[in-house]
């Protein structure tokens, strides 16, 4: 049986349905998910940069490093929140790749000295800081 | 191969199967995009056609099992499989016709909700106002998508010589494809890198296309999803037949 399905798949290798066109087609994805090549189709162009952002982008040129909070135990919809994010900056970082940088930071793996130091930061600059009791996650 | 494609598409048309199939489809369809109160497009207050999108493919689900379940295992239970072997067809050309076909009836049961686009053309304020290039794409994803569900179907109907098995089995790959791996994301046991999953999601490559964003790799894993389904119907159908 295992034989005859081994000659089988070996036989169809030259053919157009085979396991051949199934992985090259497979690199063919790979490469193309990691270019990211992608047409925005909406009217307002919602999914990519205006050109005057661009703009302010290359006109950056001092490092900038971006922190965004939003790494760690998340919930699903953050998580799709965090892939969005990501792909955004590495569109920003594709305009200034010598200037800009920018990491995920995960709070939880702070010390809590660290972490206090932050939030009083946040809390002098007038930003409201909301606590999130997720069962499976612990709050800040 | 032309002339199984067409009896496919006569048996369907001929009967009551493909009426009832219809008529359920557009009831459904109907009921959630305009009459139940939880999704109704006119309490939704946007015009597009996003909830449509959002329900249908829950409804092909079902519907498409329910068109594949039968393309093979019928003729094999009922040995006029072995008839259509002794005509001078392929077994890749006996497969094709009848995923076309298969294909070609999702199509038309897509095609025929054109009338919900141009109601919410006319019922958009100010007139016209909508977005038409975001709900052409979400019907090439929509088509796509159906294309990739019809390509498992057969293989399970290739698969199981009992409908109802074939059903219930492909309904399961079907909505384990399209929503259940997505699922390993709410474990945070379990940590894969993020977003990694979502490559294997039909969903994930489907809400690219609803959201009006046209990405090459979606076209392709779709392209993946047909191709690697029919040629594992073909492997099968040639060990358990020659």
């Amino acid at each position: 049986m295992k034989k005859k399905i081994i000659s089988i798949i070996l036989n169809d290798l030259t053919k157009f349905f085979s396991l051949s066109t199934i992985f090259s087609l497979l690199i063919i994805y790979i490469y193309f998910s990691y270019k990211n090549i992608r047409f925005d189709l909406t009217s307002d162009k919602r999914y990519t940069l205006s050109s005057s952002s661009i703009k302010t982008i290359k006109s950056i040129n001092d490092p900038v490093n971006f922190k965004i909070f939003l790494s760690g135990e998340l919930p699903p919809g953050m998580k799709y929140l965090k892939s969005e994010i990501n792909r955004i900056m590495i569109d920003i970082k594709d305009h200034n790749k010598k200037n800009i940088k920018y990491e995920f930071v995960d709070l939880d793996n702070l010390s809590d000295n660290e972490k206090n130091l932050f939030i009083d930061k946040l809390i002098s600059k007038n930003i409201k800081l909301y606590v999130f009791n997720n069962s499976l996650n612990s709050p800040i | 191969m032309y002339t199984i494609f067409k009896k496919e598409i006569n048996v369907f048309f001929d009967s009551l199967y493909g009426i009832i199939i219809f008529s359920i489809f557009f009831l459904i369809n109907g009921l959630f995009i305009w009459i139940f109160p939880s999704s109704n497009i006119f309490q939704y207050g946007i015009s597009s056609l996003e909830i449509f999108f959002d329900v249908v493919p829950y409804i092909f689900i079902l519907f498409i099992s329910s068109i594949t379940m039968k393309i093979i295992s019928e003729e094999r239970s009922l040995g006029t499989f072995e008839i259509l072997l002794s005509q001078p067809i392929s077994y890749k050309e006996i497969i094709l016709a009848k995923f076309l076909s298969c294909w070609f009836l999702s199509i038309f049961l897509i095609f025929l909700t054109f009338p919900y686009w141009i109601t919410i053309y006319y019922l958009s304020n100010p007139l016209g106002s909508i977005d038409n290039i975001i709900i052409l794409n979400s019907y090439i994803g929509l088509i796509l998508l159906v294309g990739a569900m019809n390509s498992i179907g057969i293989f399970f109907s290739s698969i199981f010589q009992n409908q109802i098995i074939s059903f219930l089995s492909s309904c399961f790959i079907f909505y384990l494809l399209y929503e259940g791996i997505d699922m390993i994301n709410f474990y945070d046991s379990i940590n894969l890198i993020d977003s990694f999953i979502d490559h294997f999601t039909f969903s994930y490559h489907y809400s690219n296309f609803t959201k009006g964003i046209f990405q090459i790799s979606s076209l392709i894993y779709f392209i993946i999803v047909m191709i690697t389904f029919f040629y594992f119907s073909l492997v099968n159908l040639r060990i358990n037949l020659k």
